[in-house]
């Protein structure tokens, strides 16, 4: 899937299903009006983003600007940022980004719950409210 | 950088931590959650959960608000867990209210530069001397003396920038091959 440039009010929610989306530089941020995030990822999905921007998770505890459990994700040069809450959580979910930037969200910049296991190259993790990494009961590879 | 509790806080994982500038996060007045400053490990009981390497890492002028916290690199594994290695790292400038804190509890520490630490293999307690703290540019300076001294046997073969590992007589401490 290849999006045109541009800003996208949406929560777009992936599950169960194999994507490869393309963003060309594409903002994505949830609609004000109600609690939510840019971009999730659940259930068993497969999915790839590259080049897009993950910014406005809202509502404290819930706006994370990407989730993902139990799904395999990969970003490539994906910016989450100004998120209420952590920028990326996950859980029993494989992840890998390469050349993240994840600057200035409200909570961790990466939360790992348990079951998760993480690849990380290039990263830039900016000014997080709490830390830049949390993680718990997974396995990490920061390079 | 720049992350209000902590850079890095690893619990019951295994994990490989390399070629990063973990520098300036933390505060020394206050921070939300388990305040960490540079890294913390901790462990949970039972077997070892391996990996566990922290090696070619600069963690520098991390604070962290009180005793609880840590500051530069704090490993709190308990019996049987298993030991971190740190390996060609550099720590300094790492800071709890009143006390320099560069390392606490088990980690192996070889081939690093940690202020106050000469014990162990290949380690020195000099100043680093990076390209200017004030800019966030921890890039070794020309005449920094972690320059081709640390571990010969490094499986590292690029630095932070993607630089080819090593580079002249030696491999260089810290995340950045000058």
């Amino acid at each position: 899937m290849v999006l045109a440039p541009g800003s996208y009010v949406e929560n777009v929610s992936i599950s169960d299903t194999t994507l490869n989306i393309i963003g060309n530089g594409t903002r994505i941020f949830p609609p004000g009006f109600v609690p939510g995030s840019p971009f999730s990822v659940l259930l068993g999905a497969d999915v790839s983003l590259e080049d897009a921007i993950l910014e406005g998770g809202n509502s404290v505890g819930i706006g994370v600007g990407l989730g993902c459990s139990s799904s395999s994700l990969r970003l490539i040069d994906v910016t989450v940022r100004g998120n209420d809450y952590a920028g990326i959580t996950v859980e029993n979910c494989t992840l890998r980004l390469t050349d993240p930037t994840i600057r200035g969200n409200a909570q961790e910049g990466i939360q790992l719950r348990t079951g998760s296991v993480l690849t990380l190259r290039g990263s830039g993790i900016l000014d997080s409210g709490f830390h830049g990494q949390h993680v718990t009961s997974s396995a990490v590879d920061i390079r | 950088m720049g992350n209000e509790t902590g850079g890095l806080h690893l619990f019951g994982s295994s994990f490989v931590v390399e070629n990063n500038s973990i520098v300036q996060n933390g505060n020394l007045t206050s921070a939300p959650g388990d305040p960490t400053g540079g890294i913390v490990v901790e462990s949970i009981p039972g077997a070892p959960i391996m990996p566990q390497d922290i090696r070619h890492n600069t963690i520098a002028d991390n604070l962290a608000p009180g005793a609880a916290g840590s500051a530069g690199l704090v490993c709190n594994t308990g019996a049987g867990t298993g030991a971190v290695q740190c390996d060609s790292s550099i720590r300094g400038g790492n800071e709890r209210p009143g006390e320099d804190v560069q390392t606490s509890g088990s980690c192996a520490i070889l081939y690093s530069n940690v202020t106050g630490i000469t014990s162990g293999a290949g380690n020195v307690s000099v100043a680093p001397i990076f390209v200017s703290t004030a800019t966030r540019d921890y890039h070794l300076a020309a005449v920094s003396p972690g320059i081709d001294i640390v571990d010969p046997s490094s499986a590292a073969t690029v630095d932070i920038d993607g630089d080819s590992r090593p580079n002249g007589a030696g491999y260089d401490m810290g995340a950045d091959k000058r």
